[in-house]
């Protein structure tokens, strides 16, 4: 019998011990589950995702279980916009949810997370401020 | 959100640290002229920015309110467009300025085959569409199919001149003038001509010379163009080519319907009327079907009733008698949507059922018909036919008929006499109200 709980092991060396049903939204861990025929003991890396970032992942995760049919994406993006703001609050967050989201195959995420900048560059008047805010280099620099 | 945290030692979060197929993602949900503006900070964004666009960008629809928040001046808009050109073909210029539209007056847009030119009711003076505006579409357009204008200060004088146009649409144009007609009609091989949204306002022209265009296949008028200066109702079914002719009509769906159902005289080689559509409020059914009654080729009836509001929201009652006359005179139909409407009983459908055996789909969404009742009536005189090789189809959805209907025994066990479904919507629901639509055989 599968067991409850997986153990992913994160770039910076630390554990995650999480409960399966949680992370069967990460399309990449629920692929890897079936060529498992589900049971696996094994520790199961996450080359591209740190411990903070996966903790987010995992409150993110955490709060989609109560949406019995996929949420539409305003309400995601509220849920994003929260998590990021208790987390600190800047675009770092919020970049690394989106890279981690798009490695791990988590289209809900991923949708609200580039939903969310879009809406941000659209707020934005010049193209200009678009490159402070993002810190886009100018190429002659 | 803050755009970085001041820790002195990490560097500030940067956009271009996410990978490209996320970038494309993000820069697909902005607006094309904000597209533009990005690809041109970064060789790496004009990459994405060009990769979307040869995929994505063959419909741009623009709006003055994109070019305003930036401060767009001409130079920066003639660059956008050129930058864009290569990958659209149809174009939608939203309430837009007109003077960016002649920034472009010395330039070719080859790709671009379609064009809407929506403009802003309320303008005055320089900056509304006007004749000279229409030459300068010729020559930045020159390829142009498909052109629809809307709100514009045209008399209709240059438009004979967009010798590849096929499709003609002019909507709120109060200042077209009838003279210029001829040449149109003349000189352009039209497939669709339409003059149909908001005539009640004054888009008045006499089309005499509709006739002239013998290319037409879909025609969409009001009822007042029909007859202005003389009836040119037996000039468009004469048309060799003409497949729809749609006619807004608000106070005149009698007499409309009475000049082509019965034209005083017939054209010999008109084609058969084979369809039939109409949406609105009547205040005298019985002469309506008496009508319709003559359509006797009718293969698809659609009729759309609406709810009075002065009843309170109630739906049209259709009569027995005039339904059961109706099915007798229309014996080829093989569509009856019969939407929206309350029945005196069942037995006014159920004689369509009888006398039209080639009936495939019979559409009753929104209808009060009497519930289960008329299933099972209509599965009566179905299991007596023997000739029919293929189940009716029923149409409930919005009906009083209950869609578990759908999953009862006895149905189950005659799916080879009635197909029930409560989930399709019927055709067309977005058909305006007041418009007689003909459809004639190919």
């Amino acid at each position: 019998m599968p067991s409850v709980f997986l153990q992913l092991e994160t770039n910076d060396g630390k554990l995650h011990i999480v409960e399966r049903a949680l992370v069967k939204q990460m399309g990449i861990i629920r692929e890897m589950l079936k060529l498992e025929c589900g049971d696996t003991t094994e520790v199961i890396p996450l080359p591209r995702v740190d411990s903070e970032t996966l903790k987010l992942l995992l409150k993110w995760c955490e709060s989609m279980k109560s949406w019995t049919d996929d949420a539409e994406v305003s309400v995601r993006i509220n849920i994003l916009k929260r998590l990021i703001q208790r987390s600190g609050g800047d675009d770092e967050v919020l970049f690394q949810l989106i890279t981690a989201a798009n490695y791990l195959q988590m289209d809900s995420l991923l949708d609200a997370g580039t939903q969310l900048l879009a809406n941000i560059i659209q707020s934005y008047d010049s193209a200009e401020e678009l490159r402070l805010r993002f810190s886009i280099a100018n190429e002659e620099e | 959100m803050t755009s970085t945290a001041n820790t002195g030692s990490t560097a500030a979060a940067s956009l271009l640290q996410l990978n490209d197929d996320v970038l494309a993602l993000i820069v697909r949900q902005v607006n094309v002229y904000q597209q533009y503006e990005i690809g041109r900070m970064n060789r790496r964004l004009e990459s994405i920015v060009q990769m979307l666009w040869r995929t994505r960008v063959r419909s741009v629809a623009l709006q003055d309110e994109m070019f305003r928040r930036s401060g767009t001046n001409s130079r920066q808009f003639l660059a956008f467009i050129l930058a864009l050109a290569p990958y659209m073909q149809r174009l939608s210029c939203q309430q837009l300025d007109v003077r960016r539209l002649r920034v472009l007056s010395s330039h070719t847009l080859e790709g671009i085959t379609s064009l809407e030119w929506l403009g802003d009711g309320n303008r005055r003076g320089r900056v509304r569409f006007v004749d000279e505006d229409v030459r300068l579409l010729r020559r930045v357009f020159p390829n142009l199919r498909r052109l629809k204008l809307r709100s514009c200060q045209i008399t209709g004088k240059y438009l004979c001149d967009l010798e590849f146009l096929n499709e003609l649409c002019l909507d709120d144009c109060q200042f077209l003038e009838s003279q210029h007609f001829r040449d149109l009609f003349r000189q352009l091989r039209l497939r669709k001509f339409d003059i149909m949204e908001d005539c009640d306002e004054v888009n008045c022209c006499d089309l005499a010379d509709l006739h002239l265009c013998p290319t037409l296949e879909h025609i969409k008028i009001a009822d007042y163009h029909l007859c202005m200066e003389s009836d040119i109702t037996q000039q468009l079914l004469r048309l060799p080519r003409l497949q729809k002719l749609s006619i807004y009509s608000k106070n005149f769906v009698f007499d409309v319907l009475s000049r082509i159902a019965r034209p005083s005289n017939p054209p010999a080689a008109g084609r058969p009327i084979e369809g039939f559509r109409f949406s609105g409020i009547l205040h005298d059914h019985e002469r309506f079907f008496r009508e319709l009654g003559n359509l006797r080729l009718l293969k698809r009836l659609e009729l759309h009733g609406q709810a009075e509001e002065e009843e309170g929201g109630q739906l049209q009652c259709l009569e027995d008698r005039m339904l059961r006359q109706l099915a007798s005179q229309l014996p080829e139909l093989t569509e009856l949507h019969l939407c929206g409407y309350q029945l005196e009983s069942p037995l006014g459908l159920l004689e369509f059922v009888i006398n039209c055996r080639q009936l495939r789909i019979l559409d009753i969404t929104r209808t009060r018909c009497h519930g289960e009742s008329f299933v099972w009536s209509c599965l009566g005189i179905l299991a007596k036919q023997r000739w029919r090789s293929q189940p009716l189809e029923l149409w409930i959805r919005l009906s009083d008929v209950k869609p578990e209907i759908v999953q009862s025994p006895r149905c189950l066990d005659n799916v080879n006499l009635i197909k029930i479904d409560a989930k399709q919507i019927g055709p067309s629901m977005d058909c305006f109200s007041g418009v007689l639509k003909f459809s004639f055989a190919r």
